[in-house]
């Protein structure tokens, strides 16, 4: 077994006039929690929608534990274990918050059965509830998602990604819109993810950034701009002028 | 407009809505009851069989309803709205119809004919449909209505064109040591009987249909049918079984409507996608046993109205309107959301 879960090579795509994502290399190791930074606009979210199949990429491959994954729709991407939580909260609205992630459990290996009744399923209501512990939604079960306040919706959105018991779990701004305190509660929540799961991720809290990732990509007009630990992008001058003054 | 969704959320309720993802206004996510309503069809056909004097109306009931009910599937469950609702109908009634006229007179023989060739018709139409999503989805239902309904008007030979298929024979029911015939005019109890044993059948296979592993995908679809994609699942797939189970049981109730008119025609069997709507609609979309409401209520209105007033669709289409601006989860919303019993438990639980 390779020790590198995700390879994507010179993945590239423009809309338009605009070259989104310039020529990108991007190699994720088994384990690690990588993010993947840069300024608004640098092509952080449509890296993430090539790697997922999402968005069809203008040239390039992507390889995920091995195999080509390249241009294969976004739902067989998903059931190979590449889950992935979006930017703009995206939940089932009017599913109680139970449902919501019990949906995510039963994709593993109930998905096309219509013969009998999903509650009565033990082993995924057992991981539902599980997954709703490990997030904190646990109290909030019965509530209709789309009453949940934001921080929570945040966290269903994470909840849902993980009951598909991924291998590699995409996180685009995980942390976007929420309070202090909600904020310090996911980071802690990422850190402890990342025991069972390679996480990649984006972040525009510098801080929240500097805490949990061990290998830091950095994005910039859609071009790697430089790699390494969060020591060396912290230090690194090309860095502190993208991020101060957005030129290079 | 009424808050109903207060009450559904339960316990937690200090917590602030996104403002993004809020529950849309006024679609509030009634009760289900799940397998309750199966006792509540069965209370239902009790009561119409002992109230409605007409039997022919009160077999239509039925039929109506069953075809609703199943249309609500793609409606309510799957937020697909279909315009081409009549084009199964008539399928099933024109198959059905052809059994009874040209081949056998075994009921079972006609329904399973109806259905089953209707689910494979389904397939083909529902692959041409399910690629656009949203009104062009619905466009595209209409559209293959309307190409049914100029065949079955220009193949005279087979369909009898503008004068139908007239005559039908009364069908013979085959049951385990009885043979029986299922005759609307001579022995309406009968007939009403058996289509009520079918209705509950399939309305049991509906519901389990909903409250499995897949049927509950199809209402995530219809929540956020990315995510749902992102969770694994090949959206299309699911899309298009419902599509065929829909038109399965629109099929049989055509097959049904066939059997008790004895009669299949362009009128009123093409005629009705926008009925079957507006029952589905007027009933509820958030279960299955709501259409059924739906389709009691307007053709009891029909047939109260148009006894006194010429235009009666004018009166019936105001009420329609009403309905769907006061209480858009329709009749199932209004009911479960008032109920006695729901008042009940809100007692029981502040004690
Ligand atoms: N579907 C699209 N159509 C047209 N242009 C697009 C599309 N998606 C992204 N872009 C453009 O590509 C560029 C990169 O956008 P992208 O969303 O990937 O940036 P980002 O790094 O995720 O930004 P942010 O930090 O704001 O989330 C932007 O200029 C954006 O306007
Ligand atoms: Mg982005």
């Amino acid at each position: 077994m390779s020790d590198l879960i995700l390879r994507a090579e010179k993945l590239d795509r423009s809309f338009g006039g605009i070259h989104a994502v310039a020529g990108v290399d991007l190699d994720i190791r088994r384990g690690s929690l990588h993010a993947v930074i840069g300024p608004n606009g640098s092509g952080k979210t449509t890296l993430f929608n090539l790697i997922t199949g999402h968005t069809r990429p203008g040239a390039g491959r992507v390889a995920f534990d091995g195999h080509d994954i390249t241009g294969m729709p976004y739902h067989k991407v998903a059931r190979r274990g590449l889950a992935k939580s979006y930017q703009i909260t995206t939940v089932f609205p009017l599913l109680t918050v139970f449902e919501n992630v019990r949906i995510a459990a039963q994709s593993a290996a109930h998905s096309y059965v219509f013969w009998r009744p999903a509650d009565g399923i033990r082993p995924v209501t057992a991981h539902t509830e599980r997954v709703l512990e490990r997030i904190g939604l646990a109290e909030s079960r019965g509530v209709i998602a789309g009453n949940l306040s934001h921080g929570d919706q945040r966290r269903l959105d994470l909840a849902i990604a993980l009951a598909t018991s991924p291998r590699l779990l995409l996180l685009d701004e995980p942390t976007a819109g929420m309070s202090p305190s909600d904020t310090a509660a996911t980071v802690e929540l990422i850190h402890e993810l990342n025991r069972d799961v390679t996480i990649l991720m984006t972040e525009h809290k510098m801080d929240v950034i500097l805490s949990v990732a061990d290998t830091i990509t950095v994005l910039h007009q859609g071009v790697v701009l430089f790699e390494g630990g969060p020591d060396e992008v912290k230090s690194h001058p090309k860095v502190q002028e993208v991020y101060l003054t957005g030129t290079v | 407009m009424s808050d109903v969704t207060t009450d559904t959320s339960t316990g937690d309720g200090s917590t602030g809505r996104a403002p993004v993802t809020a529950v849309r206004a006024g679609t509030a996510v009634p009760e289900r009851w799940k397998w309750g309503q199966l006792l509540l069809l069965a209370g239902l056909a009790v009561i119409v069989m002992f109230t409605v004097p007409n039997p022919s109306l009160a077999i239509g009931i039925l039929i109506y309803g069953l075809w609703s009910s199943g249309l609500n599937l793609l409606l309510g469950y799957g937020g697909m709205v279909s315009f081409g609702h009549a084009l199964p109908f008539a399928w099933g009634g024109y198959a059905a119809g052809l059994m009874l006229l040209h081949v056998t007179t075994s009921a079972w023989a006609a329904l399973a004919v109806a259905t089953v060739s209707m689910a494979v018709l389904s397939v083909g139409v529902g692959a041409v449909c399910l690629r656009r999503t949203e009104i062009y989805f619905s466009i595209l239902t209409l559209a293959f209505a309307q190409l049914g309904f100029f065949i079955a008007l220009q193949w005279r030979s087979v369909t009898g064109g503008d004068d139908g298929l007239a005559g039908i024979p009364v069908s013979t029911l085959w049951l385990p040591g009885v043979t029986l015939r299922l005759n609307a005019l001579g022995d309406p109890l009968l007939f009403f009987l058996f289509t009520a044993a079918v209705v509950i059948v399939v309305l049991a296979g509906l519901i389990l249909y909903t409250e499995s592993p897949m049927g509950r995908v199809l209402q995530a679809i219809r929540e956020n049918e990315e995510r749902a994609r992102g969770c694994g699942y090949n959206t299309r797939v699911v899309q298009l079984v419902t599509f065929v189970i829909a038109g399965a049981v629109a099929g049989l109730a055509g097959g049904l409507f066939a059997m008790l008119n004895s009669f299949v025609g362009l009128q009123p069997y093409w005629l009705l996608g926008g009925i079957v709507l507006i029952m589905a609609i007027l009933g509820g979309r958030g279960s299955l046993f709501g259409p059924f409401l739906g389709a009691v209520t307007y053709l009891l209105l029909e047939s109260v109205l148009s006894r006194h007033f010429a235009s009666w669709q004018l009166i019936v289409g105001a009420i329609f309107v009403i309905c769907v601006l006061t209480f858009p989860q329709g009749l199932w919303g209004l009911l479960t959301s008032t109920a006695p019993w729901r008042l009940l438990r809100r007692v029981r639980g502040s004690r």
